[in-house]
């Protein structure tokens, strides 16, 4: 589980995990995403060192070496270079454009290219409020954080074995019955 | 057959009630275990000795009173582990909830039909930390709801409420059941609530309990605190205090503190129903640090002392102190799960 809750009153976005979290919405990164995708994404990080997301429960995911082996083997896409590449592309357009010579129009969709970039930029890191809010209590309900606890709950019991327990019984005499027809009256 | 079932997650004892005809059946495990490495004659050791025993693949944990025993044979070398500490689970075990799920498992099973239901109880708000039960809550809702159960979840000094049926006598004379204070005196905390016709109104939780006075005592007396939980459970009459006996005495010294610090502090959160209770309240209490002989006596003398806001009729002791609050959880229970079949009998009417 990594649990995690937006503090904030309003939308915040991680561009890099191309999540939007509501006001006060939490969220496990651990059912949309691989815990190594979550933990590497820079929007994520920025936002929790900023105050606006907050870590709510984070539990420990043992991995075996190959299997990362194996994840980044496949893993093709290298989000880094693929920004940098962009931003030396924008920097060429401004170049061109600031330039005392006229230059012909640059063949980039200047649209297009803009619309990218600010996808990759992490939204919460532009709010203009640098202070960091409350934190506020997360409402998340009730039943939804039940079921989270369960499926990790099964998670960390996956595979577990041993011998009954045995435990001290006691058979008691009770009037639990005449307290449960009082009650039934008074709740 | 539908199922209700009554579970107290304690910090020293993991207990679970079933009714059974007119009886209770009660299954208590000691909340704590210890790890073994896996080695090659590891299970052979195991099954010899009939140590109960989880194992996740790496390593074996010897649970219950078996780690108990496993503990004392080994002392400084295996260290006894709690999944629990001051009421919650504890954050700095990272196996509690392997052994907690467990346990559970093994012994309510799972659930046969859509209307079997476990109520458990929880502490209420810390007045001495900022342990918040949200994780706790929902992680045990988790482990009883992986095995298909419905879930009621009530704070434990309600559960005694529930058990102990204090009662408030009205202005007119009438008589008003559940209505007073049920204290639940347990390893990792004191639980109170204030309750009125069964409904809690107030309750509050402080962590100056069993665990912190053992550690105290032992502290002061440097004596180590096997040996002081030893005399605690067999030598401590507080009717009968031996005043040379370092031990017995600090024993005494930090329950009347215990005692003073809870009430002192239920008075403060008192104040803000204080118009609603004219009328002398009843307290009961219970819970396992509540055992030593002359408990009920001890709590009194100490309360005489305070100037409380509210009028006590009587101090009562749970004639089942270290079961009053299973039981208390185990009537929510079936109260709930006959609630729950009436809706389902609704529903399909509709």
């Amino acid at each position: 589980m990594f649990f995690i809750a937006n503090t904030t009153k309003q939308s915040i976005s991680i561009a890099d995990l191309k999540l939007i979290l509501g006001p006060r919405q939490a969220i496990d990164l651990d059912i949309r995403y691989t815990r190594e995708q979550a933990e590497k994404s820079k929007g994520l990080k920025s936002l929790i060192s900023k105050g606006m997301i907050s870590v709510k429960n984070k539990t420990e995911i043992v991995v075996e070496s190959s299997f990362i082996q194996e994840v980044h083997n496949h893993n093709d896409f290298d989000a880094e270079k693929m920004k940098t590449d962009i931003m030396n592309g924008l920097k060429e357009v401004i170049a061109e454009n600031t330039s005392v010579q006229p230059k012909p129009q640059p063949s980039i969709d200047m649209a297009e290219l803009a619309k990218m970039i600010a996808s990759m930029i992490p939204q919460g890191q532009t709010v203009q409020n640098n202070t960091v809010p409350q934190d506020e209590e997360v409402k998340v309900n009730d039943d939804i954080l039940a079921d989270i606890h369960s499926r990790t709950v099964s998670k960390i019991v996956e595979g577990v074995e041993g011998s009954d327990i045995n435990c001290e019984n006691k058979i008691i005499e009770s009037d639990i019955d005449e307290n449960i027809n009082e009650l039934e009256h008074l709740l | 057959m539908s199922k209700a079932i009554g579970w107290d997650p304690g910090t020293m004892f993991f207990q679970v009630a079933e009714k059974s005809g007119s009886k209770i059946d009660i299954n208590v495990v000691r909340n704590a275990f210890v790890e073994m490495d896996a080695t090659e004659d590891i299970e052979q050791v195991l099954s010899q000795n009939k140590w109960q025993y989880i194992s996740d693949g790496k390593k074996f944990y010897i649970i219950g009173e078996d780690s108990l025993k496993v503990a004392k044979m080994f002392p400084g070398k295996i260290e006894l582990r709690r999944p629990m500490q001051d009421g919650v689970l504890n954050k700095g075990e990272d196996k509690k909830m392997l052994v907690m799920t467990k346990m559970l498992e093994d012994i309510i099973g799972k659930s046969t039909d859509s209307n079997s239901i476990v109520c458990f109880c929880v502490s209420s708000d810390s007045v001495d930390n900022d342990i918040d039960n949200t994780f706790h809550k929902a992680r045990l809702e988790g482990m009883a709801k992986r095995l298909g159960y419905n879930t009621k979840v009530i704070d434990e000094g309600h559960a005694v409420v529930l058990a102990e049926r204090p009662v408030l006598i009205e202005s007119d004379g009438t008589e008003s059941p559940y209505s007073g204070i049920g204290i639940s005196f347990g390893a990792g905390k004191v639980n109170c609530v204030l309750a009125y016709k069964g409904l809690p109104i107030i309750g509050m939780s402080a962590t100056r309990s069993g665990d912190y006075i053992d550690k105290k005592v032992a502290e002061q007396t440097d004596t180590p605190i096997a040996q002081v939980i030893g005399i605690k459970e067999t030598k401590l009459d507080f009717d009968n205090i031996d005043y040379d006996d370092d031990v017995i005495f600090a024993l005494d010294a930090y329950y009347s503190n215990m005692i003073e610090y809870v009430f002192k502090n239920f008075s403060v959160k008192f104040q803000k129903v204080k118009s609603q209770f004219d009328a002398p309240l009843d307290i009961v209490i219970a819970g396992g640090t509540s055992m030593p002989k002359g408990f009920r006596n001890k709590v009194k003398a100490v309360i005489n002392d305070l100037d409380l806001p509210f009028k006590i009729k009587d101090v009562k002791h749970s004639s089942d102190p270290r079961n009053a609050v299973v039981k208390g959880c185990l009537t929510q229970a079936i109260i709930s799960q006959k609630k729950l079949k009436s809706t389902s009998a609704e529903n399909i009417l509709e």
